[in-house]
């Protein structure tokens, strides 16, 4: 009975824990408020986010490649953080060499101190695996938007909203235009043709490819094909040989780092029987192309080649290499 | 006894210091002295909301092991044991995954279904191990088992269907403190103390019942409701730290033995010291993931094993403390 008494206690001093939460929360509102901004632009990000903006963005922290390089395309001046593998454009790395952007660690383990030792106007995350990242800084008072575009209409929106953000509207709305010629060309070249059915594979072992909804589903999708895993609800998993076997893709696409697999092809129980293997319609992309970039295109256009067999770059055939 | 006043002072000593180490080292070179407003929000939201959440969730992570390796008379119990975690794992999964607390909006959110998830596996737990009105420790212990399993395996199909949100799930039981801050780091601070305190309450109380189940009965204790009371003490200890950090192995199971070799087993010593050194443990091996290979980190469950298992080894080999339960 003792015990439960001293339960009971225990359950009586919530109320001071609750108090206790009261203070805490003063502390941390005392501490936080110095560095809150006086934003005077409100957007709302690819999260549903209302964030408050600075009206003269000065300088951008990017926890991702693909904002980054947008970042870079407007004006790469402001960029002052960005991640360890940051590659494009080119003008990105040469900043990196020269220290003129510090690398605030990787997309996965983006270093929180560094990040605010930047004084960052603008932070510019991906979706909802960084979020770990954004909810600390957001309630530090900095402003954190999140760009995660799901196709070509996406990336169109982020880098408007950026151009806007960075007052470089003009800059933003050629690179777009420019984005939507070539596309159309692309898109024109394959209007009357039949779709083509196409695996693509992320990882080896175990099976992954991609699913509804992911940036390279919309790109297969744009390039002429049909994911034949389009109907997987998640961006990416994990699938069986049966399946694909069944699915009976007519082009499969590998990943440039697969290609030891994709030599033993053939030699694989199974494989041979899948249309694309047997006619070796058999594709390589580096994983650069089907980033969710500004610049797709070149990756677009790869894929479109590989679907129609329009040049043999970046083919390899499993025959051929036996 | 001596001793123990020595090592008490060595203790806080050892505290300070480390506390002031962890402040004043980090990827950001900071002079205490002469701080600009960066440097402040860099050390008071960031730093300092961290290394106290590594100081409680350490230091319950080694209680809890200590308490379980104490009420189950076994030395490789460690904090997870009674399928706790698991517990937290479903709920954050759950809480991800049914997007009731998406990681987009509030990462603290999801510590809290973590929390809720851990409660609910532990009343699993005493539900299945409660027989005809009493609790046997050893029921208990295999319904933990049990119940943990079971759950670790829908922690399994969540993973499956969560999709991009996958990667967050990922971080989060993974552990480490990379992204603290004050709103995860209040639960610890408030909650933690408290089971600390009960815990080492009751110690008497089980350094008796230790003795056998029967000589304690004799001498007034009710042993059921002792060990019922701690078995709920260390599993909230296990919930509240796997809520605040994730998953961080090797302290709940090592540092508890290392004070048993240097201090010996009596419960009143061994709880407050457990903690205390539990705490300045996972702050030291915190700053060592954070600076080694800044900006990058290690994960914090890889630091602890590299540093702690030496000291444990070498104790081992060395001290000759007494090891009797």
């Amino acid at each position: 009975m003792r015990t439960f008494l001293q339960l009971r206690d225990l359950i009586a001093t919530q109320h001071n824990i609750r108090r206790l939460f009261a203070l805490q929360a003063v502390v941390a509102l005392s501490i936080a408020a110095p560095i809150a901004l006086a934003g005077n632009r409100i957007i709302v990000d690819d999260l549903g986010f209302k964030i408050e903006v600075k009206d003269n963005v000065r300088r951008v922290v990017s926890l991702v490649p693909t904002n980054s390089e947008m970042v870079c395309l407007l004006d790469c001046k402001r960029l002052k953080g960005g991640t360890r593998y940051d590659q494009f454009p080119v003008e990105v790395k040469k900043r990196v060499q020269a220290k003129q952007i510090e690398i605030i660690g990787g997309g996965f383990d983006a270093n929180l101190e560094k990040i605010v030792q930047l004084r960052p106007d603008l932070i510019l995350t991906n979706g909802p695996t960084q979020q770990r990242f954004a909810v600390p800084l957001k309630n530090m008072g900095y402003s954190v938007v999140s760009l995660w575009p799901r196709d070509m209409d996406g990336l169109k929106r982020d880098f408007l909203l950026l151009g806007e953000l960075l007052g470089q509207e003009k800059k933003a709305q050629s690179v777009i235009d420019d984005m939507q010629r070539r596309f159309s060309l692309i898109e024109a070249k394959v209007k009357n043709k039949p779709r083509k059915q196409v695996y693509l594979q992320m990882w080896t072992d175990p099976l992954i490819t991609v699913g509804k909804s992911s940036f390279p589903d919309w790109l297969v999708a744009a390039a002429g094909g049909i994911n034949v895993f389009g109907d997987l609800p998640f961006d990416s998993g994990q699938v069986g040989l049966e399946s694909i076997i069944q699915r009976n893709p007519e082009v499969l696409i590998f990943l440039a780092a697969q290609e030891p697999f994709v030599k033993t092809l053939t030699k694989r129980p199974g494989w041979s029987s899948i249309r694309g293997v047997r006619e070796s319609h058999v594709c390589f992309i580096d994983e650069p192309d089907i980033r969710r970039s500004i610049e797709f295109l070149d990756g677009l256009a790869k894929i479109q080649d590989c679907l129609f067999r329009d040049k043999r770059v970046n083919q390899l055939t499993p025959t051929e290499t036996k | 006894m001596n001793r123990q006043r020595w090592s008490c002072l060595l203790i806080a000593f050892t505290l300070f210091i480390s506390f002031f180490l962890a402040l004043s080292i980090g990827p950001v070179r900071i002079s205490l002295f002469d701080m600009s407003a960066t440097d402040k929000v860099i050390l008071f939201n960031l730093r300092l909301p961290r290394i106290l959440s590594a100081f409680f969730v350490g230091g319950g992570l080694a209680l809890a092991g200590a308490i379980f390796q104490g009420l189950f008379r076994n030395p490789i119990a460690d904090s997870y044991l009674l399928g706790v975690s698991s517990g937290a794992s479903l709920g954050a999964a759950a809480a991800i995954v049914f997007r009731l607390a998406s990681p987009l909006a509030n990462f603290a959110a999801v510590s809290c279904f973590a929390f809720i998830g851990s409660l609910v596996a532990l009343a699993l737990v005493f539900y299945f191990g409660h027989h005809d009105g009493g609790f046997s420790i050893f029921r208990l212990l295999l319904s933990g088992l049990g119940v943990g399993l079971f759950l670790s395996s829908l922690v399994a199909i969540f993973m499956l269907m969560a999709g991009e949100e996958l990667k967050a799930l990922i971080f989060f039981f993974l552990g480490g403190f990379s992204s603290s801050s004050w709103d995860t780091t209040w639960v610890s601070l408030a909650c933690i103390p408290l089971a600390v305190v009960a815990a080492c309450y009751f110690a008497p109380e089980l350094n008796v019942l230790l003795l056998g189940e029967e000589t304690a009965e004799s001498s007034g204790i009710r042993t059921g409701r002792i060990q019922l009371l701690y078995a709920i003490l260390a599993a909230l200890l296990t919930s509240i730290s796997v809520s605040v950090a994730g998953l961080i192995g090797f302290i709940g199971l090592i540092v508890p033995h290392m004070i048993r070799l240097v201090f010996g087993a009596d419960h009143r010593t061994l709880f407050p010291l457990t903690f205390f050194c539990g705490g300045i443990f996972l702050i030291l091996c915190d700053t060592a993931a954070r600076t080694v290979i800044a900006p990058a980190e290690l994960p914090v469950g890889v630091v602890t094993s590299l540093l702690g298992v030496p000291i444990f080894l070498y104790l081992i080999r060395k001290e000759s403390g007494d090891y009797n339960w």
